[in-house]
């Protein structure tokens, strides 16, 4: 059962949060990452990204920091407080550059920090590499 | 030895004969009896041959037998008294060897055998004898030593005088080695005369007795010495059987009589010698012994008598008379002991004597006798006396001449001089007569010993009148012993005082007489020469001090004028300076102080005149009330007494003013005489001139020029400090003024950290009332806060840095006093009065909170045009590399693209809003008048701005007249209205609703925009429109943080305003009010 289960999963599409209150960035980054083969949740409200996250139960979460209504990190905060999605790798995209925004980041559990302007081909590699899959698809 | 002779075999050969004679019989016997039994035998049945043959061999063998057995028995026997003879002879044979040994000369043989036979006997015998012998040896050996070691020469002489024996003490002392001695009779070493002697007197003594004489003794090496002989019998066995003598040496005893002989000699010689009287008493007071002097003197042979009746002629003794008794001190203390006594001499005159005693100790170690040594010191008693006297007389001397010297007034110490005198001489009275000033008549200042009533009689005398006065004329000093019987002294006044010693002696001063003084006894008395000659030094002395006293008084005047006159001028001086220098304002003590130099000089005008711009002169201040105050007195150049003197610069002085040539004179002066002008000059400046107006004809002295002068120089610095003071004032105003109107703080420290000045940007900077920190230590006023240790460290090094001359800056941030912090830039540098001297630190404080502000704004906003260049950036790099990617299909590309340029539009927006508010700041925007249509610049906005509305689902509300003309830069206009709508869909959520009013009231265009946004909370409001200001609800929104700094610019451009209404959380309306510009 257990080996069941765990092939099941294995096998299962690996499923993307992505966060943005930039229209653009995120049709762009949802292109790129379903063009990989990885199921893509896109939403531009941040107010709700915690209970989209919470439903959906993704692999991975792309947030944005700069969001008018909650800000990138308290969302970060809000899932890492989550037992049940702590474990969920965050990548924070952001137009900051400082280092202390870097730590600061950190602190609130945020896997990988990427910062605007990025190539979308390098954020889906660090995608995969988090997901831990092989960029095979290209 | 003879071994034949030995015991043992003497023994042996007895023994050997002994057993022959028995053995011999019994063999023969045997023998014989055995030839017998044969025969008997024989006899009863006769024997045959065999056994005749066998018998005679039995019977041989028998006799080898008895042979044999004899010689065994022989030597058994022999042996055995061999052994026994040892034993027995042993302890014999002990007793001989002891025997042999004590014999030889061994000392304390003892044998040890305790058997009771006859040997047992011998020993102990020889034991006794052996122990005897050891105790006479010791005996003997003894008085050999006694002998041997006797330090008196000593012989032992046999009955007849031979010698025996010498000690070696003898041949030491008399030469003789004992071989020259042993043998020879003893008086063989005696003089004949001392043999003579010797044997008659043994024959004399009865032989038992000593005989002891003083003789003559050959000797070896020095012939013939005297000896003391003692001959004394030792009898042995109770028989006189030897002589012993001893023999003493006389030479050195002999040598001890002579010089004792001669050391008595020669004491006697030395106390008969000596001039002082020396006597010898025993405790009886008996003179044993006394000198040649002590004879002479008594003209007898005092011994035995008593020494008080010899020295002193008295009968009983001296202490029972309670007198000093020198002897009897001696006896009683055993110690010498010394006093001066006096008695009677040969002519009964007194002697002084100077009495020594000393202990003489008999052989028990008590004093036995006294020597009592006196000598006369008559003489030295008297030169003594004679030289206290002298002594007496200079101390006199002396303390006169220190009350004369010591006095500044000399007739205030008469009486004492006088009674010092008479203590002096011991004479019973004095005086002192003065000439007066012309030398004509004496008066008596003081005197002693004698009546009032008399002293009346002659207290004034005439010069030639009694003796002083004639002692005064003549200036030579009367002596008289007694003067009823001197011719001198026959018509004076003194002699009917029952005055008897008389002396007048002259005081001369230095350049004239000055006096005379007089002393008397009532007894006679003879003035000797050194009498006359202290009274000389005294007169000398009062005349010194009498002109000392004089000069004294006389300078002491001249000084006392002198002080005064000095006095006056300084008081005058010190006057006229406080006058000058404690009034600011000069013109009101121009007047008093004329005035006052008026007075001082006794003029009758003073004027003081200053040169005006001209050149000219002008009246400044006068005494005279018909000078008027800013009066104009001489022109340029005229040739009056003033320009001369500020030609000269030196003081001028004219007499005859009125008729002086070349002078012009004013006509209101032209009344007065003499006239002084002193110039006023302040180093090379010529201020003016201080002139004063003498009616009469004087010559001013140079003091009274000089004292002009020095007032006059007072003048000049007083009004030139004026001058200063007043132009300092106005430096000093300007620059509190500059001080207070600067934004930084400036605090002038002292050396000591005490606060001197501080401004008001100061006290506010620090926390503090400025004008009462005045005063106040700088550490006093930094609070010692924990929160403020840095601030302080860094203020105190900066401070103590200006101390030593170094200028340092700093920064930190500081706790005022009510406990807010703030940021502080300051520096402290050494403040200098000269070059090298410093006088305190001036600290310049600069609150750097707004800079700091600025700083994080300016910071702030480059961050967020950053932020904001990236978002585009993003989008622009991201779609442009997937669609040259060809990740998208062409319609998604189409897409994408339209993204890029849309979002290159908004970042060369961004772009040209940072350019504006640069050229904004840097005032280089340019702007572009011209009639405008405002609705039109509404619309046109509003319409580019559609997709932005559209997208935050806002909804507007536009109301205006049709048109509204302005006169203005549509540009900047637009710019301004699309920035103002642009912020309230900023900070405001979706669908929120914007109303914009256009209308014209007053003349001036009103633009209001309202909004029901996020509004700004009152904290922040008021800075709102500041460059780079966002407010913190902003923080996460887009935006420069220009847009309201553009628009406020561009308002002001157009010369309106721009205002911000808002309530937090309800909405915000912004108000430009600018003029039309002249269009309808």
């Amino acid at each position: 059962m257990r080996y069941c289960a765990n092939a099941l999963w294995r096998s299962r599409v690996k499923k993307i949060v992505v966060i943005d209150d930039e229209p653009f960035i995120l049709m762009m980054v949802e292109d790129k990452l379903k063009r990989a083969g990885l199921s893509v949740v896109a939403s531009r409200e941040s107010v709700n990204a915690y209970d989209i996250v919470k439903k959906e139960k993704p692999d991975l979460v792309i947030l944005d920091w700069m969001m008018p209504e909650t800000s990138g990190i308290e969302v970060c905060r809000l899932i890492k407080k989550d037992p049940e999605l702590a474990h969920i790798p965050i990548f924070m995209l952001t137009a900051k550059g400082q280092e202390e925004d870097e730590t600061l980041g950190l602190k609130a559990g945020v896997t990988k920090y990427i910062t605007k302007p990025f190539s979308p081909k390098v954020l889906l590699d660090d995608v995969l590499g988090a997901l831990g899959m092989e960029n095979s698809g290209g | 030895m003879n071994m034949k002779r030995r015991l043992p075999f003497r023994i042996l050969s007895l023994f050997f004969v002994f057993t022959l004679v028995l053995i011999l019989p019994l063999a023969v016997t045997v023998i014989k009896d055995l030839t017998k039994m044969e025969d008997s035998i024989d006899s009863v049945s006769p024997l045959t041959p065999t056994q005749k043959m066998e018998y005679l061999k039995y019977k041989d063998k028998m006799f080898d037998d008895i042979v044999i057995m004899s010689f065994y028995i022989f030597v058994l026997a022999f042996i055995i008294s061999l052994l026994f003879s040892r034993k027995l002879l042993s302890p014999i044979n002990d007793l001989r060897d002891a025997m042999l040994d004590l014999s030889e000369g061994r000392e304390g043989v003892q044998l040890d055998y305790a058997e009771g036979d006859e040997i047992g006997d011998a020993v102990r015998a020889f034991n006794r004898i052996s122990r005897q012998v050891l105790r006479m040896k010791r005996d003997l050996q003894i008085g050999k030593l006694a002998v041997e070691h006797s330090p008196m020469p000593v012989v032992v002489l046999d009955e007849d005088l031979v010698i025996k024996e010498a000690s070696p003490s003898f041949s030491r002392t008399y030469g003789y080695s004992s071989s020259e001695l042993e043998g020879y009779s003893l008086l063989e070493f005696l003089d004949e005369e001392s043999a003579k002697e010797i044997r008659r007197r043994i024959f004399d003594s009865d032989g038992s007795s000593l005989v002891h004489s003083h003789v003559r003794m050959i000797t070896k090496t020095e012939g013939l010495l005297p000896v003391s002989l003692e001959l004394s019998d030792i009898e042995l066995d109770k028989e006189p059987g030897a002589m012993i003598a001893y023999i003493r040496d006389l030479r050195k005893e002999r040598t001890l009589e002579e010089a004792l002989e001669i050391e008595r000699s020669n004491s006697e010689a030395i106390i008969d010698s000596t001039e002082d009287l020396v006597v010898i008493v025993d405790r009886e007071f008996t003179i044993t012994n006394a000198n040649l002097a002590m004879r002479v003197r008594t003209g007898r042979d005092v011994i035995g008598e008593t020494c008080h009746l010899a020295i002193y002629g008295n009968t009983e003794r001296c202490y029972l008379r309670g007198d000093v008794c020198s002897a009897r001190e001696v006896f009683d203390s055993g110690k010498p002991f010394r006093t001066v006594g006096e008695t009677r001499g040969a002519d009964d005159a007194a002697v002084s004597l100077d009495i020594m005693a000393f202990p003489l100790m008999d052989s028990a170690g008590d004093v036995g006798q006294v020597v009592i040594s006196m000598r006369d010191i008559t003489d030295r008693v008297r030169f003594e006396e004679e030289i206290d006297r002298k002594n007496h007389e200079l101390t006199g001397l002396n303390e006169i001449s220190r009350m004369l010297s010591r006095s500044l007034h000399a007739e205030g110490v008469h009486d004492e001089v006088i009674e010092k005198m008479c203590e002096m001489f011991s004479l019973d009275g004095g005086g002192v007569y003065l000439l007066d000033e012309m030398g004509r008549s004496l008066k008596c200042e003081s005197y002693k010993g004698l009546s009032v009533d008399f002293m009346n009689n002659i207290r004034a005398l005439k010069l030639d009148e009694d003796m002083p006065g004639k002692v005064a004329l003549t200036a030579s000093p009367v002596f008289s012993q007694d003067i009823m019987g001197d011719m001198r002294i026959e018509d004076s006044a003194f002699r009917h005082t029952g005055i008897r010693s008389f002396a007048c002696v002259p005081i001369h001063g230095k350049e004239k007489m000055i006096g005379v003084f007089f002393i008397f006894g009532f007894s006679p008395r003879a003035f000797t020469d050194s009498d006359e000659e202290i009274l000389g030094a005294i007169s000398e002395i009062m005349g010194i001090s009498f002109d000392n006293s004089r000069l004294y008084r006389r300078m002491k005047s001249l000084y006392e004028q002198d002080k005064q006159r000095r006095s006056d001028e300084q008081k005058d001086l010190l006057n006229l300076t406080s006058m000058l220098a404690s009034s600011p304002n000069i013109d009101d003590v121009l007047g008093p102080s004329l005035e006052l130099i008026k007075r001082s000089c006794w003029a009758d005008l003073a004027l003081l005149t200053l040169l005006d711009d001209g050149g000219g002169l002008i009246v400044k201040a006068s005494t005279d009330q018909t000078f008027m105050a800013e009066e104009s007195l001489y022109g340029q150049g005229s040739k009056s007494l003033e320009f001369a003197a500020l030609e000269r610069k030196e003081p001028v002085v004219v007499t005859g003013l009125s008729s002086a040539m070349n002078i012009a004179v004013d006509e209101r002066l032209g009344k007065y005489f003499t006239s002084v002008s002193v110039p006023i000059n302040v180093g090379d400046r010529a201020l003016g001139t201080v002139s004063l107006y003498y009616s009469g004809e004087i010559s001013p002295s140079d003091e009274e020029v000089h004292f002009l002068r020095t007032i006059v120089s007072i003048f000049g610095v007083a009004l030139e400090r004026t001058r200063l003071f007043e132009s300092v004032a106005i430096h000093r105003s300007m620059a509190e003024t500059v001080l207070e109107s600067i934004g930084d703080g400036v605090v002038t420290l002292s050396p000591e950290g005490v606060v001197i000045s501080m401004n008001k940007a100061a006290g506010k900077i620090l926390g503090i009332r400025h004008e009462r920190s005045v005063g106040f230590s700088m550490s006093d006023i930094i609070s010692t806060d924990g929160e403020n240790f840095e601030f302080r460290e860094k203020f105190l090094d900066s401070f103590r840095k200006a101390s030593e001359g170094n200028s340092a800056f700093h920064q930190a941030t500081m706790r005022r006093p009510d406990g807010t912090l703030v940021p502080v830039t300051f520096s402290c540098s050494p403040a200098r009065a000269r070059a090298d001297s410093l006088v305190g630190a001036v600290c310049v404080f600069r609150d750097i909170s707004e800079m700091l502000e600025l700083d994080k704004m300016k910071t702030d906003f480059v961050r967020s045009v950053s932020h904001e260049f990236r978002t585009p950036l993003t989008a622009i790099m991201g779609m442009t590399e997937m669609v040259l990617e060809e990740e998208v299909d062409r319609d998604r590309a189409r897409d994408y693209l339209e993204t890029v340029l849309i979002e290159s539009h908004r970042l060369s927006r961004m772009v040209s809003d940072v350019l504006d508010i640069a050229r904004i700041e840097t005032g280089s925007m340019e702007f572009d008048e011209n009639d405008v249509d405002f609705v039109k610049i509404v619309r046109e906005v509003l319409q580019s701005l559609d997709s932005s509305i559209t997208d935050h689902r806002a909804s507007i509300d536009f109301s205006s007249k049709p048109k509204i003309k302005v006169r203005g830069d549509s540009e900047k206009l637009k710019l301004m209205l699309r920035h103002l709508i642009e912020n309230s869909l900023k900070y405001s959520d979706r669908g929120v609703r914007i109303s914009l009013q256009v209308e014209i009231k007053n003349d001036k265009l009103s633009i209001r925009v309202f909004d029901n946004g996020w509004g700004i909370s009152g904290k922040d409001l008021p800075r709102i429109g500041e460059k780079f200001f966002r407010a913190m609800t902003t923080v996460a929104r887009k935006g420069t943080g220009l847009g309201l700094a553009i628009c406020r610019e561009i308002a002001s451009m157009h010369g309106g305003t721009l205002a911000v209404e808002s309530t937090e959380g309800e909405g915000t309306c912004v108000t430009v009010l600018m003029p039309c510009g002249g269009a309808e």
